[in-house]
């Protein structure tokens, strides 16, 4: 049997569904990169950019081979370009760096005018374009373009670099209070900025480990605003606030030995009481018992003897181990025993 | 009238040149300059740079190459504050795209200006693991009473190209 199906797709609906098509078909075509519009004093720097995957924000000021992930010449357009589609999935911190000529490919370069790199957040597939603003030169005042994130990224920058222009004019006097004031202004930045990976980029440049002895009730706070963010960043940032709250093993191995000695000092304690309480005449035997009771009436050996039918010599030897048993030494110490 | 302008001129002219030539004598500077070989059995130590009050401007540069291990160098503020840190580590994976011929070099430089410095004495800490190669610790103060930013951007521009 031969069953034929036919599509009821009409010749105008065919038309009305080729803008469509082509669009997905533009848009899956479409690459996806980071373009980046700087210019580059070649007779000074390599013309070629690197960028590298920072893993967590404890490598932001790390330079390591095993961080970079790609590396891009020039273009004939003075553009350097990186694709985004093999990036992973997830929003990831990247470095872009240049190195001079005749330095390592691997080189960093922090403050200064030669300073060599930035930072920007990506994922899959991003559009991403960084220029520099115009009358700036090389690393100076950047422009990011097409991926939300990055914005947040450029206000905390500006914020680090009032920072550094305070260590480069201020005067010793109010550079303290003035260093204190922007901390607090990246601090609320990072509390109200609604990118988690830029809110927690803030933190990591504030020294948030120091800062977290004066107001953990911010950090505790902070953690549970974002307790559904599952990235390394805030994986290893959560451990490093709970390594504060937590007490040292140290601690808890001293507290753990001294609860254990007072166990042992009350078990022993408790079972020498018992012993103490213990009635020493259940020590002795039925004679020695009927013996010391004679003792007790003031009866000599041979008395005793007679009393109970054995020789004086036997009873000198029961009175022997009932001095033993009872830890006394006369006839008058067992008159003085109490039961 | 003319004698006159041309007197004025002169005069502005001569005034000018006393005035930067003079401005140029008037600071002092105070370079020092260290260089470490570090190798894989070398310990951590901290280089002390006394910074006083002769003193108004404060520029610390470190900088390293190394092809193994890992090294950290932090400057420290006479506070006990890591005012600058960063983290080398040399090695590792070296993929066909890098250049071979540098394979596993990495190098690093720092460098922080103050004006007006804290005085006492600042650290540069270095906490090497089996790191091997070298390091440069450079400081430059400079007396400038009259801490104008342009002048002591220019010398230190000067500074600059003098210790390349």
């Amino acid at each position: 049997m031969n069953i034929s199906v036919r599509a009821p797709i009409s010749k105008k609906s065919i038309a009305a569904l080729v803008p469509f098509l082509l669009v997905s078909v533009s848009t899956s075509l479409a690459q996806h990169k980071i373009t980046v519009d700087i210019e580059t004093d070649t007779t000074i720097w390599a013309p070629v950019a690197y960028l590298s995957l920072i893993p967590d924000f404890n490598y932001l000021n790390t330079i390591s081979y095993n961080h970079i992930i790609e590396q891009s010449g020039i273009s004939k357009e003075g553009l350097y370009e990186f694709s985004t589609e093999y990036l992973p999935e997830e929003e990831h911190l990247y470095r872009v760096h240049f190195s001079k000529k005749g330095d390592p490919p691997a080189s960093l370069i922090l403050g200064g005018r030669d300073h060599n790199h930035f930072f920007l957040f990506a994922e899959r597939n991003s559009n991403i374009s960084v220029t520099v603003k115009s009358g700036n030169r090389f690393i100076n005042d950047l422009i990011f373009q097409g991926y939300s994130p990055n914005k947040a990224l450029q206000g905390i920058n500006t914020m680090l670099e009032a920072l550094d222009s305070i260590d480069q004019n201020g005067n010793i006097v109010n550079r303290e209070y003035a260093i204190e004031a922007i901390y607090e202004d990246i601090k609320t930045y990072a509390d109200t900025c609604s990118f988690p990976l830029p809110s927690l980029y803030a933190l990591y440049n504030i020294n948030y480990a120091k800062d977290y002895d004066n107001n953990p009730a911010f950090y505790r706070r902070y953690l549970h605003k974002w307790r559904s963010q599952k990235s390394l960043y805030f994986r290893e940032f959560r451990s490093s606030i709970r390594g504060e709250i937590k007490p040292s093993w140290l601690i808890v191995i001293i507290a753990g030995s001294v609860m254990l000695s007072i166990i042992l000092t009350m078990y022993l304690y408790s079972r020498l009481k018992k012993k103490n309480n213990k009635n020493p005449l259940s020590e002795l035997t039925i004679q020695e018992r009927k013996v010391f009771n004679l003792l007790k009436q003031g009866k000599s050996n041979k008395e005793i003897a007679e009393e109970c039918s054995v020789s004086v010599s036997t009873i000198k030897s029961h009175v022997n181990s009932i001095y033993s048993k009872l830890d006394v030494r006369s006839r008058r110490d067992i008159l003085d025993i109490e039961y | 009238m003319k004698t006159l302008i041309k007197n004025a001129v002169c005069l502005i002219i001569l005034l000018t040149a006393v005035i930067v030539n003079g401005s140029g004598q008037e600071y002092v500077k105070l370079e020092r300059s260290r260089n470490l070989q570090l190798n894989n059995t070398s310990a951590g130590q901290e280089i002390s740079i006394n910074v006083t009050d002769e003193y108004n401007y404060l520029r610390i540069k470190v900088e390293g190459q190394f092809t193994m291990g890992s090294l950290l160098i932090e400057l420290i503020d006479p506070s006990g504050n890591i005012s600058r840190n960063f983290t080398i580590e040399a090695g590792g994976v070296n993929t066909s795209d890098i250049r071979a011929d540098r394979a596993g070099a990495v190098s690093g430089q720092m460098q922080k200006a103050f004006r007006n410095p804290a005085e006492g004495y600042w650290q540069v800490r270095i906490t090497p693991r089996k790191a091997t190669g070298s390091l440069r610790i450079y400081s430059l103060q400079i007396y400038n009473p009259r801490t104008d930013l342009i002048e002591l951007e220019q010398i230190e521009k000067d500074t600059d190209e003098h210790i390349g």
